[in-house]
């Protein structure tokens, strides 16, 4: 179990909003289609997206994910911002592209979601 | 208790706000969480269906103490092909709907699979109807 | 071995034989007398290798192969090709027109032997390793040898590799691919087309086993003229493009020389009775100690020279290098050598347009026939397609015609990219 800072430090990122219920994390789903985020389901769970728009914030609200990394350095907007302090999920900035961001989170015990 | 929610075409950043408010309200009323998150990602794809395809759209929210039934109604093109639309993987989403992430083809695959019932009508040319039902 | 169960596929037919003994002469395990003034074979002694078939001046020796009505009895019909069966047609006929033809005849699907030479390759590593006392190994691919070794020099049983034919194992794979492919299908028949009458004994009663996976046998001959017809008759130049299974150089593992390659160390290649016979006497009275494998065909330049085989030898050794030439063109074509130094995790298309390098590995659950044109474009070295997404026939032709590799995962993409990761920075 990891917790949003100790994620925010394995991907070298910048915690944009930190207010998220106190949980740890131990798994992550990457994908940039938010079709394929809604099908899974699982306490605990990153999502590693490279897709930066308000319905990413959306799709993390609509499937309980509390933690969202945005990689390949894509702005984030203010409005993702107040859609994500509302719902209480944690959005990190990453510069790195999702492969590296997958395999730093997958080399330190992150597990995939199936 | 009854609800209703205007969808418009194209917005996408709206997209979501209508699903948002009956999950919201859905909490006030102590309903099982599990339930919500159902409800939740069924409706949230049905809302992205019309603003990806239709012109506009209206969801019709009913919360009974046992049951909750939704109805959206949309004004748009239609579905020509139900039962291929219904397979996963299968999509008609022009590519600027593919680049915001959508258009995988798993919405309706993910409506069914979330809700208790699922009733889809479409009139090519005219609009699509989608009922859902949970208990 | 049981000789009650054991049919010989070599017979001699009384009516015709005319008792001259050239048969005789050429047996290597001198099974053939002569009895009443006709050939007679001793059949615990025969191996089926057919050397008495090629001598023959009145053709009374025939090989027993099953009639090709036999086929009816069955209701999903599969054929097993051999490549030295491409080799018997000039070249201006593509192996896809070769094996559209082969349909033709009444196969639902066609498929080559050689695909299994591939998983036999790592055999022969593992087996090399634990290889000295039974210095030198010897091939067990040619079923003649091994009856020959059985019959004649039994002290070097042991040093025969125990290995299934490819046949057997190809016929084994194809089964279960349509058991998977299509669960209702009962009464699938597999008919192996082949090119000598020892591998007809070997598919009926393959060694060490009960049954054989194979259900019926067909000699080559009688199939060349069927096929060599419909491709005569065919002007439409259209048929599906045949896919080849495997790798360029198991196309030419019936012949002579390409199989010992795949055993490290010091080994021989011996094509053609005389040859092989003269060297095992050597080998069976300790004159040879140096060598660690040899790979033995009975017939001279391998399955190319089998006894049922229409076409010239040589000329079929010919076309099936310019078919190993074309295929390994092919696969450096299609990138396969390429080393990819990193991979790139994206389901949006102008996102990879816009940032993925070449030589990149892309990972994507998106499946849809644009990510062909991008990968092409970008000149990436392969698509991984994750999550168990199907993709579809149309994708898979249109990737072959751009020459893009698709790979198929069914692990989620936050795993495939970890795994990738890890695999490509060690």
């Amino acid at each position: 179990m990891v917790t949003v800072h100790q994620i925010n430090r394995l991907v070298n990122g910048i915690i944009l909003n930190g207010t998220a219920p106190d949980q740890g994390f131990s798994h992550c789903f990457a994908s940039d289609l938010m079709s394929n985020v809604l099908t899974v389901d699982k306490e605990g769970m990153i999502l590693l997206t490279g897709l930066s728009t308000l319905q990413t914030m959306r799709t993390a609200e609509m499937s309980n994910v509390h933690c969202v990394i945005v990689a390949r350095g894509k702005r984030v907007t203010n409005e993702m911002l107040k859609l994500a302090k509302e719902h209480g999920i944690a959005v990190i900035f990453c510069s790195f592209s999702m492969f590296a961001a997958s395999g730093r989170l997958y080399e330190n015990g992150i597990k995939p979601v199936y | 208790m009854k609800m209703q929610f205007h969808i418009d075409e194209g917005d996408f950043s709206g997209a979501g706000t209508a699903s948002s408010e009956v999950k919201k309200v859905l909490k006030q009323l102590n309903i099982s969480p599990m339930i919500i998150r159902r409800i939740a990602v069924a409706l949230y794809e049905a809302e992205v269906n019309v603003v990806a395809h239709a012109y506009r759209g209206v969801m019709k929210v009913n919360i009974e103490s046992d049951k909750i039934q939704i109805c959206i109604e949309d004004e748009g093109p239609g579905i020509e092909d139900i039962e291929l639309a219904m397979e996963e993987g299968f999509s008609t989403a022009s590519d600027k709907v593919r680049e915001m992430g959508f258009g995988a083809g798993m919405g309706l695959a993910n409506i069914r699979r979330n809700t208790d019932e699922m009733k889809l009508s479409s009139i090519p040319g005219k609009g699509t109807t989608i009922g859902i039902l949970s208990i | 071995m049981n000789t009650d169960k054991y049919n010989h596929a070599i017979q001699v037919d009384t009516t015709t034989c005319i008792g001259c003994s050239h048969c005789m002469k050429v047996c290597p395990t001198q099974a053939i007398r002569i009895i009443d003034g006709h050939a007679n074979i001793r059949p615990e002694r025969c191996v089926d290798c057919g050397e008495c078939f090629r001598v023959c001046p009145v053709d009374a020796i025939y090989v027993q192969d099953d009639d090709m009505s036999i086929m009816k009895e069955f209701d999903y019909r599969v054929a097993l090709i051999p490549s030295v069966f491409i080799g018997q047609f000039p070249a201006e006929f593509t192996t896809s027109r070769i094996l559209e033809a082969v349909h033709q005849l009444g196969f639902y699907e066609v498929f080559e032997v050689e695909l299994a030479v591939d998983l036999l390759k790592e055999e022969y590593q593992r087996q090399a390793k634990t290889t000295d006392k039974l210095k030198p190994r010897i091939s067990s691919y040619c079923p003649a040898i091994i009856r020959l070794i059985q019959v004649v020099f039994p002290s070097l049983t042991e040093h025969i590799l125990q290995l299934k034919a490819p046949h057997d194992i190809a016929a084994i794979i194809c089964k279960e691919k349509i058991q998977e492919k299509q669960q209702d299908v009962k009464n699938v028949g597999i008919f192996y087309i082949t090119p000598c009458a020892s591998k007809i004994v070997a598919a009926r009663a393959p060694e060490g086993e009960n049954e054989s996976p194979i259900d019926g046998v067909f000699s080559m001959n009688a199939l060349y003229n069927k096929v060599y017809q419909i491709l005569v008759n065919d002007d439409r130049n259209q048929c599906r493009k045949h896919v080849a299974d495997m790798t360029p150089d198991a196309v030419n593992w019936s012949l002579s020389g390409y199989e010992r390659k795949y055993f490290n160390g010091r080994t021989l290649a011996i094509n053609g009775m005389d040859n092989v016979l003269e060297f095992l006497e050597k080998l069976e009275s300790g004159q040879i100690s140096e060598i660690d494998f040899l790979e033995l065909r009975a017939c001279d330049q391998g399955c190319a020279g089998g006894i049922l085989c229409p076409g010239n030898r040589l000329l079929t050794v010919e076309r099936l290098e310019e078919r190993q030439k074309r295929l390994q063109n092919l696969t450096d074509k299609a990138l396969l050598n390429r080393t990819p130094e990193s991979a790139y995790v994206s389901d949006l298309l102008s996102d990879v347009m816009g940032k993925a390098k070449e030589n990149m590995i892309w990972v994507t659950s998106q499946a849809h026939k644009n990510i062909v044109a991008v990968a092409s474009l970008k000149e990436l070295s392969a698509i991984v397609v994750v999550n168990e997404r199907k993709v579809s026939q149309d994708v898979i032709e249109q990737a072959e015609k751009e020459n893009v590799n698709i790979i198929a995962s069914g692990s989620a993409a936050f795993e495939t990219a970890g795994l990738l990761f890890d695999y490509l920075n060690s």
